[in-house]
């Protein structure tokens, strides 16, 4: 379903260019698209070391901390992920 | 795994999937049934009492987060998803491919978890909260609220399969990537850092946190 529809977009857009131009253009749009890890990596980052400091300060709840720094950070690599998938979409046309 | 494309059918997916469905089956109807032959006086030892560790283990971690009542309904389904989960995810260590890099098999994830927070909201609140939920707390407000509030429906569910999903396929693609560059002898000294990180360090993470992501998702449809 994906495929038909970004197949349909690229050659809507690409119409009058080459096939050449078209494929360049879908790489590029890939290596921008992955510009977005960026900010997953401040995000995490500044989750993990949240999560450091907590832990310095109490160190007694260690597990509870684990806990909610993975699941937190795991959805702050929600916007990275989308935007792989994207540039991976991208790249097989 | 040299058979990979992203869209095209991709069978060797859901051959694993079947493969790991039936084997998980077979495990633990045999377990079952020899539990229920156990004599309740007696201390189990061995192999089934490392199950009932591991289940006790399980009850005692999610009741942290979950009424008694609702985790007593939604247990079994949270267990079976964790057990399944990563089995999948590491399934890559023994030869096959793993199911979750399959856009199908991903969205198969998302419309169980769709379906399991209709259940919990039908079961454990009324329409009429579940209306003030989705409706807003201010009548006025609720034109702007009331379309925002139906794509977050939909947009929890989606973004969990979706989050399985682009986990597994980077592991897969990057794997993929050194296998077709490098020869063998140099491929195994590779594989051993890659299957490490990929699959046991990121497969294991993802599916704890979809088992944490489904238990909060229930925990708050429920309770707001």
């Amino acid at each position: 379903m994906f495929e038909t529809i970004f197949s349909s977009i690229v050659r809507f857009a690409a119409e009058g260019h080459t096939a050449f131009f078209s494929s360049g253009m879908a790489y590029l749009g890939a290596g921008i698209a992955v510009i977005a890890g960026l900010g997953t990596g401040i995000g995490q980052g500044y989750a993990a070391g949240k999560a450091a400091e907590a832990v310095g300060r109490q160190p007694d709840a260690q597990g509870k901390i684990l806990v909610t720094t993975l699941v937190t950070q795991a959805v702050a690599e929600t916007t990275g992920l989308y935007a792989l998938l994207v540039a991976l979409i991208l790249i097989g046309k | 795994m040299s058979d990979f494309s992203l869209f095209g059918p991709m069978s060797s997916a859901v051959r694993s999937t079947i493969i790991i469905v039936s084997f998980l089956a077979i495990f633990f109807i045999v377990i079952g049934q020899k539990i229920k032959k156990l004599d309740p006086k007696q201390t189990p030892k061995g192999f089934l009492f490392a199950i009932i560790m591991m289940v006790d283990g399980f009850n005692a971690f999610i009741t942290q987060y979950m009424e008694k009542d609702k985790f007593k309904f939604f247990g079994p389904y949270l267990f079976t998803i964790i057990v399944f989960l990563a089995t999948a995810n590491t399934i890559s260590l023994v030869g096959l491919t793993p199911p979750l890099s399959n856009l199908a098999v991903a969205l198969s994830f998302t419309v169980m978890t769709f379906f399991i927070i209709k259940i919990a909201e039908f079961k454990f609140i009324t329409v009429k909260k579940k209306m003030k939920n989705l409706f807003g707390e201010v009548l006025i407000m609720s034109p702007i609220m009331l379309p925002i509030n139906l794509i977050g429906e939909v947009s929890t569910p989606f973004s969990m399969g979706l989050r399985l999903f682009v986990n597994l396929l980077s592991g897969v693609v990057i794997a993929t990537m050194v296998y077709t560059v490098l020869n063998w002898v140099l491929g195994i000294f590779a594989g051993i850092m890659l299957h490490a990180i990929f699959d046991l360090f990121f497969g294991l993470i993802q599916a704890f946190v979809f088992l944490m992501l489904s238990t909060i998702n229930i925990s708050m449809a429920t309770d707001a």
